[in-house]
């Protein structure tokens, strides 16, 4: 992949829920982030101002200060931290409060940490005004972003909108297992349970156009029996 | 159609005025002839006693002018006799009949209804003729007597003079009853119309009033009581299902995530392709599953307390079909797809929640079709509004269906529906999604084997290119 290499983000989790902070950290840490917790607004915002964080996860419903509130504090201060809300508020309206006060980015709960990651990793490219990534690349699978096509070894495929975005979607974590409700949800849009195959038919179509003929046995895309589908971080022949 | 309290107010009120009329008509003229028989009779014994004192018998010159004078008759209705010793003295239309009181004795043997002691005045039936007779008692010099039928006479001309009245009257009547009928049906609709007004400033967002309805009239005192405390109940009952909804999206989301999060990460850190793995998977979709069941019945609950997001944005919703017939024309080979889509129309809409809506008919056309049958995906502009239409044959379709479509957990043919996925929570939620819009959702089943889905989007919620 081309993403710029970065010396372990600081980033700084205010969350009260020490359970949710858990999880989010490991996986955070996993992906080569250093995260400090705090547990309530005050704590947090004398954090974010005594040290240089590159991005702040923050909760709505925090103990002492609110998280709005701690968001609008910093914003007067003049502090530009990309700050991402976590909140189990999923109105329009609560999201568009979140964005006047100066957040970065939103993610309504529960959410897919997966989703999270990459969500940060979006934002912390552009805060280092890295140039936006061209192609996406496995050992033999890539995807270029502009021409929107997909070579897996010598084989060249045209994606349709639909299996293009999905590839992408999958190659943004290679290795990471998908299941179908995070694609649908990030594929398609749909925050809901649609009660269709949509996603296992668009995944046989891929697998079809990048097929190497008959005998070909290896796709990018594997699927894992009742867990869902990823694309091979370093992929067999 | 509801009946007027207006209507049967007006007609009661008609009803009851033609009433008074009439019985006061009858009753005006029952005891108008009671009143002139007895003023006969008074002026027959007035006659009677003037004729007594007279000095000159023979001229009976007192006796004439009581005659004039007093009596009721005269010459317009006639039927009245002066008699002295049999012969005819005065008269008014009665000639010979002075006759009748000499050859019938028996004429003095009726009761006597006089109220003076010195006269005798009786009443006696002759010949299909009544006859009212009058003398001084032990002295039947001068008699005089009145004919019944020229008192009928009399009375006929007056009920024949009011009833040649009537055309004029009865417009007037007619113009007086209705003013009364308008004033009286306002002044008992006021007091309602007062409370309506206040109620009709109420709504689920605003079911609390400014200041308790107040009653003019005593009367409906205990009826504003029973609206003013109903209305603080439905305000208490509003707010805690408010409260309820938001407080049981934090409430559950929170656990969600937590579940979400370590399922998801479980699964992540399984050995790959691993009967572990495979049951942990199985366990982050029934969780997933669960989120999207709470959301579901979240949403409802917020559609009940009306606390549903007001946020309204342009959604493009030709666009959002075409992408949806396009889909269904590649991922489900074996239907057939019949599209007909308006271009550029945008609808001003809760994004999130009408995609749900178009989705969930969407999902319903597909799941419930036949094999190799058809899909019907259509946007059109109508009198009443834009009309989007899923259509789609089926097999097995409840007699029930139009009727209970929308109901929550209803779900048709239950041998039909387990082989479905689904909570029978679908259409439900467009339910409350279309009304939330101020649409019109209707399921019809057509030729018995086809089911049409449509949505009806008011004119003013729609932006065409």
């Amino acid at each position: 992949m081309d993403t710029p290499k970065l010396p372990q983000p600081h980033i700084l989790l205010v969350e009260d829920d020490a359970k949710i902070a858990e999880f989010v950290i490991r996986s955070l840490q996993k992906s080569g982030y250093r995260v400090q917790h705090e547990t309530d607004g005050v704590s947090g915002l004398k954090h974010i101002f005594k040290n240089n964080y590159d991005l702040v996860l923050l909760d709505v419903m925090l103990p002492k200060l609110n998280g709005l509130e701690l968001l609008q504090q910093l914003r007067q201060d003049g502090n530009t931290t990309p700050v991402i809300i976590l909140s189990a508020k999923v109105d329009l309206h609560d999201r568009l409060t979140g964005f006047e006060f100066g957040a970065d980015d939103y993610m309504p709960k529960p959410f897919f940490v997966e989703e999270l990651t990459a969500k940060i990793k979006v934002i912390l490219a552009r805060k280092q005004n890295a140039s936006p990534v061209q192609k996406l690349r496995t050992t033999h699978l890539q995807l270029d972003l502009v021409s929107r096509k997909a070579q897996w070894h010598e084989m060249d495929a045209i994606l349709s909108q639909r299996e293009f975005s999905l590839l992408q979607y999958l190659m943004q974590t290679p290795g990471h297992i998908y299941s179908r409700q995070q694609i649908l949800k990030n594929v398609w849009d749909i925050h809901f349970d649609p009660e269709t195959n949509v996603v296992d038919v668009c995944v046989q179509r891929i697998k079809r156009k990048l097929s190497r003929g008959p005998n070909d046995h290896y796709a990018p895309i594997e699927s894992v029996r009742g867990v869902g589908y990823r694309v091979q971080a370093a992929a067999s022949p | 159609m509801n009946k007027s309290l207006r209507l049967r107010l007006f007609w009661i009120i008609m009803l009851l005025t033609s009433v008074v009329v009439l019985s006061n008509r009858y009753f005006a003229q029952y005891r108008a002839k009671v009143d002139v028989y007895n003023e006969l009779h008074q002026d027959m014994q007035k006659t009677v006693l003037a004729c007594s004192h007279e000095n000159d018998p023979t001229s009976l010159g007192l006796c004439k002018r009581a005659f004039f004078k007093n009596y009721l008759f005269n010459r317009y209705s006639g039927g009245a006799t002066l008699c002295h010793n049999g012969e005819v003295v005065e008269e008014f239309g009665l000639t010979q009949d002075c006759i009748l009181l000499s050859t019938h004795p028996d004429f003095w043997t009726e009761k006597d209804i006089s109220t003076d002691p010195q006269v005798q005045l009786v009443t006696h039936a002759l010949e299909d003729q009544v006859w009212h007779v009058a003398r001084m008692r032990g002295n039947d010099s001068i008699q005089l007597m009145a004919s019944e039928s020229a008192i009928q006479k009399l009375l006929n001309k007056l009920w024949q003079m009011r009833d040649n009245q009537l055309p004029l009257f009865f417009p007037i009547l007619f113009v007086m009853a209705l003013i009364m009928a308008a004033i009286l049906i306002r002044s008992i609709l006021n007091p309602l119309n007062a409370l309506k007004k206040s109620l009709e400033n109420l709504s689920p967002e605003k079911s609390k009033l400014e200041k308790p309805i107040q009653s003019v009239y005593r009367e409906f005192e205990p009826f504003v009581k029973v609206y003013n405390d109903l209305l603080q109940r439905l305000d208490a009952s509003f707010t805690k299902a408010k409260r309820f909804s938001a407080d049981a999206a934090h409430e559950l989301r929170t656990p969600f995530t937590i579940l979400r999060g370590q399922a998801e990460e479980l699964v992540a850190d399984a050995p790959v392709g691993s009967s572990l793995q495979i049951r942990l998977r199985g366990m982050a979709d029934e969780i997933d599953r669960l989120i999207g069941m709470s959301e579901k019945l979240l949403l409802l609950s917020r559609a009940d307390a009306h606390a549903m997001d007001n946020s309204r944005t342009e959604w493009e919703l030709s666009q959002f079909m075409n992408e949806l017939a396009d889909e269904s024309t590649s991922y489900h080979p074996n239907l057939t797809i019949r599209k007909s889509i308006a271009p550029g129309v945008t609808w001003c809409c809760n994004r999130g929640l009408a995609q749900q809506l178009i989705h969930n008919l969407y999902s319903n056309a597909l799941k419930y079709n036949r094999p190799h049958g058809w899909l019907g995906i259509s946007l059109q502009h109508t009198d009443s509004g834009l009309e989007v239409r899923f259509e789609n044959p089926s097999q097995h379709i409840p007699l029930d269906l139009s009727e209970k479509a929308f109901d929550r957990f209803y779900r048709g043919d239950q041998a039909r529906a387990k082989s479905i996925e689904g909570m029978g929570l679908g259409l439900s939620i467009c339910k409350e999604i279309v009304d939330f819009h101020q649409c019109l959702l209707v399921l019809e089943v057509t030729g018995m084997s086809t089911v049409a889905v449509r949505l009806t989007i008011p004119h003013k919620h729609i932006m065409t290119a």
